[in-house]
């Protein structure tokens, strides 16, 4: 009786740190949030201000961004299991959606804010989703 | 290994204690499995404020489980500052299921 009371609590301590963990690791769905809120300021600039000094300020700020998330994610203490497969799979959507979105808007649709809003939320679809599935794993 | 289930010797069975890894029947070195089991990696200061132990409580417990080949520890900087990441094995995390198995199967009765 006492053999089947002990495992009970010792599973439930281990489970309870296991919680703990998961509930503490959540910066990647953080991190993952503010780029794609990122992505309704930087695709519609790079869409729809054209000049030297627009896409200098464009690139700029966005150098700023990556850096700035880069260090956020640098200072973490915990990095959730398959977080490199995972932030490989959304870096690779966002990429190609990015890659799509530029060639059409310079292209097909040029100077056009309704696809330059499209184009945003298209943008941030693969972050949210990633940021969704992992916050998912916290709950 | 230690995980490994002995089957030669007296106590040989088919209770799932027998499935039970000695070297984390201690609270601490269970509950640091349990830390690392959901990441790849956690850095030594994190997992120490978890289990709520000193510095040096930790680094003894960490070390008998890289001994036993179930947790690997890893040095680095990030800028300038040192750090220890700490990780389960392959090994390790195998150990860990196993022994989770084993006691839902005692809890279970």
């Amino acid at each position: 009786m006492s053999e089947i009371a002990d495992a009970r609590q010792t599973l439930g301590r281990a489970a309870d740190v296991e919680q703990q963990v998961r509930a503490r690791s959540g910066w990647y769905a953080r991190y993952l949030w503010v780029f794609a809120a990122w992505q309704l300021v930087l695709v519609p600039a790079g869409l729809l201000l054209h000049g030297r000094n627009a896409t200098i300020a464009v690139s700029l700020t966005n150098v700023l961004m990556v850096m700035g998330l880069s260090a956020y994610v640098a200072r973490q203490r915990v990095v959730r299991r398959g977080f490199g497969v995972k932030h490989g799979i959304v870096m690779a959507s966002w990429g190609v959606v990015y890659g799509l979105a530029l060639a059409l808007g310079n292209t097909a649709f040029t100077d056009s804010p309704a696809f330059a809003a499209v184009a945003a939320a298209a943008c941030a679809l693969p972050l949210v989703t990633g940021a969704w599935l992992e916050r998912r794993q916290v709950a | 290994m230690t995980g490994e289930r002995n089957s030669d010797g007296p106590q040989a069975g088919n209770h799932p204690r027998h499935d039970l890894a000695p070297l984390l029947n201690a609270p601490v070195r269970l509950s640091v499995a349990a830390a690392l089991a959901p990441v790849d990696k956690a850095e030594f200061g994190f997992v120490r404020d978890l289990v709520e132990v000193t510095d040096s409580a930790l680094s003894k417990q960490v070390s008998l489980l890289e001994e036993a080949g179930w947790v690997h520890v890893e040095k680095g900087r990030v800028g300038r500052r040192p750090r220890t990441w700490l990780s389960l094995t392959c090994e390790g995390r195998a150990v860990y299921e196993r022994h989770l198995a084993a006691l839902r199967a005692i809890a279970a009765g």
